[in-house]
């Protein structure tokens, strides 16, 4: 509008300065087509930009794709199972493609108790499906092979979501459409970008930086245990008691070294509730998201349950530590998304060292002799025993 | 993964640097046939805008030939801490597939105490990287 506004004062502008009224015309037509000509420009402007980051998202997805599918090969062949290669390809693909459809939140009440059911289920799924492709594989291969599925299935969701919105801005050639999918291309691009690097580190099954968590109570454990009994509260979760300046600490983390997160809410349940333990305190540890700004490896203190995920088990171990009254605290470990799932840098390892002490000083600080304290190690635990 | 964003920021470099060159000589060249010509020669317009194209070429190549040497590309290297639970001995190795954390990996020559995997680690030079 501003533009028509501005070419009619150059065009009576124009007028005004002796020109005819074909000069008139000509200005105006020279403008207005000038206008549509700079917009016109500008939506292929962005649909070339887009077009390179689909491009680059498409290979990261089928390398992702061909990744998962040699590690399967790999696993098939190291345990001599016969495996017809079309017919993996097509179950890893229909894995790949597979869906988790979140609970009805029309009437939000038991919301989180569905949506445990939904995630439990899917999980289990998955270890039947790769269970039936490779039977003879270990448990720390299919848990392994599972994180390679669930990196591609990522990966292929934000592909083909960025693909649906760049083909419904060209196809209406809405501008608005496409700047706002620009907009989120650097953060999609930085997702992209951590998925594919713990590609490696799940083929070989090494720790990660997400492993920040279950990597100081490992260290935890064998620092202070005099004797390492382990016991299994939840599924794919351990707990072992340690004695620390005559206090009992029970460390509950992932049961490794396969990539799993475990159950943290369930075996919390089984050790307060079930098993009245009687808890004083309750430390969380995990990884944390850092902002562009900040160092790999910054440590922040705070209260309330580190955890990321679907908000299940954050939800769990609030209400648990809510019903019994016991204090909450946190510790961060900073690192950005690409470090999170790529194998752990020595920043991240030294942070760890850095945490442990200041878990031993809070337990020292908030405790007395005699209390018993659960400390958690979020995070998966890929590459790391006990 | 290193060679291979090494090798295409080589070619991308090699490729603007060329045409930087090329353009900066073409500007040179028709500097020197403008000052031989009259200027009042209809030749002199079009000199001037296959000058001023050989400026905005001579420009976008130098920036991008700028940018592309800029560009560090991370060096990645995977290490893994090898450390005696008697004598404290600590030796470093190339992860194999399978190692984990806290894994007993055979006797220490030293002392005959155990030998366990202390760290895998990732080491990452030239971490600033271009997009």
């Amino acid at each position: 509008m501003l533009f028509y506004f501005f070419s009619l004062v150059v065009c009576v502008v124009c007028l005004m300065d002796g020109g005819t009224f074909y000069d008139f015309i000509m200005w105006f037509i020279f403008l207005t087509f000038f206008a549509y000509i700079t917009r016109e420009l500008e939506i292929w402007r962005i649909i070339k930009d887009v077009e390179r980051y689909i491009i680059l998202y498409k290979g990261m997805r089928d390398k992702a794709l061909l990744t998962t599918l040699n590690a399967f090969k790999e696993v098939a062949a190291r345990s001599k199972s016969k495996l017809d290669i079309k017919t993996l390809e097509d179950r890893v693909m229909s894995l790949v493609e597979s869906v988790l459809i979140e609970p009805e939140t029309m009437d939000p009440y038991g919301v989180v108790s569905k949506l445990k059911h939904i995630v439990v289920t899917g999980e289990e799924t998955t270890t039947r499906e790769v269970r039936r492709l490779i039977p003879s594989a270990s448990e720390v291969e299919v848990e392994n092979l599972k994180d390679l599925i669930a990196a591609s299935r990522s990966m292929n969701m934000v592909y083909k979501a960025v693909d649906h919105i760049y083909r419904l801005g060209r196809k209406f050639k809405s501008i608005w459409l496409l700047y706002q999918l620009q907009a989120l291309l650097p953060f999609l691009t930085e997702e992209m970008k951590s998925l594919e690097s713990s590609l490696e580190a799940f083929t070989n099954g090494f720790p990660i930086g997400d492993s920040a968590g279950p990597l100081l109570a490992a260290k935890f454990i064998r620092k202070h245990a005099t004797e390492i009994r382990i016991e299994e509260p939840a599924k794919e979760t351990i707990a072992v008691e340690v004695p620390f300046k005559n206090r009992r600490i029970i460390v509950v983390k992932a049961k490794g070294p396969s990539g799993v997160t475990g159950r943290l809410d369930d075996a919390l349940e089984e050790l307060l509730v079930k098993r009245r333990l009687p808890a004083k305190l309750i430390i969380t540890v995990d990884a944390a998201l850092k902002f562009e700004g900040e160092k790999t490896g910054t440590i922040a203190q705070g209260v309330g349950v580190a955890i990321g995920g679907m908000g299940v088990e954050k939800f769990n171990i609030e209400k648990i530590a809510t019903e019994l009254g016991i204090p909450l605290y946190a510790i961060l470990i900073k690192m950005s998304g690409t470090d999170a799932l790529a194998i752990m840098c020595k920043e991240v390892y030294e942070a760890v060292d850095k945490a442990l002490l200041i878990v031993e000083r809070i337990i020292e600080e908030y405790s007395e002799e005699g209390d018993t304290i659960i400390l958690i190690g979020v995070g998966n635990t890929v590459g790391i025993y006990p | 993964m290193t060679a291979d964003l090494k090798k295409k920021r080589l070619q991308a470099l090699i490729f603007y640097t060329v045409l930087f060159i090329l353009s900066v000589i073409g500007i040179i060249v028709t500097t020197f046939i403008g000052l031989t010509l009259n200027p009042e020669s209809p030749e002199v317009p079009n000199l001037m805008v296959f000058q001023a194209m050989m400026f905005i070429l001579a420009f976008f190549t130098g920036m991008e030939a700028w940018k592309y040497y800029n560009i560090k590309i991370p060096e990645i290297r995977l290490i893994e801490l090898i450390k005696c639970s008697g004598c404290g001995y600590v030796e470093t190795r190339m992860p194999k597939k399978g190692d984990y954390v806290f894994k007993k990996v055979g006797k220490c020559l030293k002392c005959g105490g155990e030998l366990y995997i202390e760290s895998i680690l990732r080491e990452v030079k030239n971490v600033k990287a271009g997009r």
